[in-house]
């Protein structure tokens, strides 16, 4: 129980202090959250937003580029437009399946492993997302 | 007596209860019939667990242009072998289908669309949205 509480204080995400934040005022809960679980949902919900046309974006692209030789494919993402939304594009997907993947984990694996896992995805999500972006700007 | 009726009261209470209406089951995976409404959310869930892989799979595609020639065109053989097809098709009509039922989402963030009817009419809207879109794309693609 001591330890439970101990980790309760050092964990950065727990399904009830979001239900508790969810439903009541800030002030009212004991332990101060540091990831309500609104911003949660709000960021969830703007990724969401965001993805919807600049996925669909993506999709048209993909199925009206001629060929997928090397030189077209450069030529494409060199264009500042293309660059900017494609790394729009990559942001958004990137945070809004780190999202997802968290309630996920949340929902079928228990505590001391849900955490670790949730901030292993995040490690990795953010690397991946800033190889990506920094390979973007290269080209 | 009174011990006796009370317990035949009960049984014929229960052998009513059980026996005049289907009494409601619990939700056991096995056995519940299966619904549109639990079937398109979980299919939304593996549709998002599939799609954030496809998510590293686009942001490696990204990193391999940056990467050089030789490398991108080893993914671009990778990605147009058998398997490779497979998972691209899998990629677009899951993401068909977890657009549209993310607009169904927002909508019901929304506040619109909640009762039953609506929700099944949506639900079937979005099955036959995505399936035409993915057919369509698959089409184009290959």
């Amino acid at each position: 129980m001591v330890r439970r509480c101990v980790l309760y204080r050092r964990r950065d995400c727990c399904r009830d202090d979001r239900a508790l934040d969810d439903y009541s005022d800030r002030d009212l809960v004991n332990v101060p959250s540091r990831e309500p679980g609104l911003q949660h949902w709000r960021w969830q919900r703007g990724s969401a937003i965001v993805l919807a046309p600049f996925g669909l974006w993506f999709i048209f692209q993909m199925l009206l580029m001629p060929d997928f030789e090397y030189p077209t494919v450069i030529s494409w993402l060199a264009s500042t437009f293309n660059s900017f939304a494609m790394a729009v594009l990559l942001i958004a997907l990137l945070v809004h399946s780190l999202l997802g993947l968290q309630i996920v984990i949340e929902d079928y694996i228990a505590n001391p492993l849900q955490r670790n896992l949730i901030r292993m995805t995040r490690f990795i999500g953010i690397a991946i997302l800033v190889a990506s972006i920094t390979s973007i700007l290269a080209i | 007596m009174g011990a006796v009726s009370t317990f035949s009261l009960y049984l014929l209470l229960e052998t009513k209860m059980t026996h005049s209406r289907p009494r409601p089951i619990s939700p056991h995976l096995q056995i519940y019939r299966p619904q549109l409404t639990a079937v398109l959310s979980s299919l939304h869930r593996l549709s998002g667990l599939f799609l954030s892989a496809a998510a590293v799979g686009l942001a490696g595609w990204v990193i391999t242009l940056a990467l050089g020639e030789s490398i991108f065109t080893f993914a671009q053989q990778s990605l147009s072998s058998g398997y490779g097809t497979v998972l691209i098709a899998l990629g677009l009509f899951g993401f068909f289908y977890h657009l549209a039922n993310g607009l169904r989402h927002l909508c019901w963030d929304w506040g619109y669309g909640y009762d039953i009817k609506n929700v099944y009419r949506s639900g079937w809207f979005v099955v036959a949205c995505s399936i035409a879109a993915g057919i369509v794309a698959v089409m184009i693609a290959l």
